[in-house]
């Protein structure tokens, strides 16, 4: 980029910094939602209760309600037995920096994507 | 609002046909969509509206369209830079009467927003400069963005930009911007 064009770049950019605007809302907003088109919803509506219906039939068909009772116990079991079979003597130095190490990455990126 | 936000109402939007989660992303985007017609139609308020509408309805009807590849900002310029073509293509006889004396005939049109010294800084422009140099200038687009929302190649983009520059530069000199 040559001194001319460097000098076109500042002029053209320091004249649209001067011109900047923002445009208030008034009322836009709720004219756009009101021209949202019913049907996309409606038909989501009808889709979700066939799917719920659909569901509901095959469950009772194929008895599979006894099958989701021993799954919800199996993993409220092993949960239970995760939190009961938790010794704080288990948890070394090493395991402690590594948790509190996490922790921190973890928050940092989620500052740092924040303020991207 | 982040970028993490906008995905989880676009999100929202696209599987429950959540209108008030689309309706914070109208509120969000309203004022850079509809500032972007208004530098596009030299400061026709009511036909800005019109199509930032149009743009915001097919953005809603599409929205599952939506891959999260590009920010969903980019996504809607780029809606909104169809929109606005396909309305110039459908109205090319019309809209080739862009001469500075017409448009003074229809000044009650225009908003008071855009200011009359970059309407008529933006008027010595062709169509597609004024696009690249608002997208890059006020909507503050990289060039890769713009790349993308208009489908052009980056050198297209830059040598548009750099034509466009100069002219304003040139317009900009001759009234007296430059002292």
């Amino acid at each position: 980029m040559d001194m001319t064009d460097r000098a076109d770049n500042e002029l053209v950019e320091r004249f649209f910094a001067s011109q900047s605007f923002e445009i208030d809302d008034a009322g836009f907003s709720r004219r756009v939602e009101r021209r949202l088109p019913r049907r996309a919803q409606q038909l989501n509506r009808v889709w979700t209760a066939i799917c719920t219906v659909a569901g509901v039939v095959l469950v009772v068909l194929t008895n599979a309600i006894d099958g989701l009772i021993d799954a919800f116990d199996n993993v409220t079991g092993e949960f239970e037995g995760l939190v009961y079979g938790f010794e704080p003597s288990m948890l070394t130095p090493l395991m402690a920096l590594i948790t509190v190490l996490t922790m921190v990455s973890v928050w940092a990126y989620n500052v740092a994507m924040a303020n991207k | 609002m982040r970028p993490l936000e906008d995905i989880s109402l676009v999100t929202q939007a696209a599987i429950f046909h959540n209108k008030r989660a689309f309706g914070q992303l109208v509120v969000k985007y309203q004022s850079p969509i509809r500032r972007f017609f208004l530098t596009q139609t030299l400061g026709d308020a009511a036909l800005s509206d019109d199509l930032a509408q149009e743009t915001f309805v097919k953005a809603y009807l599409h929205i599952a369209n939506f891959r999260g590849e590009s920010s969903f900002s980019t996504w809607l310029y780029r809606i909104a830079y169809n929109v606005f073509y396909d309305y110039v293509k459908s109205t090319r006889q019309t809209f080739s009467l862009d001469t500075v004396a017409v448009r003074k005939q229809s000044t009650t049109a225009v908003d008071g927003n855009l200011k009359m010294d970059l309407q008529e800084a933006l008027a010595i422009l062709t169509p597609i400069e004024r696009t690249c140099i608002v997208l890059q200038l006020m909507d503050g687009q990289p060039i890769d963005k713009i790349s993308e929302i208009t489908g052009m190649v980056e050198g297209t983009v830059k040598s548009h930009l750099s034509r466009g520059k100069k002219k304003m530069a040139n317009y900009l000199r001759t009234n007296g911007y430059d002292r």
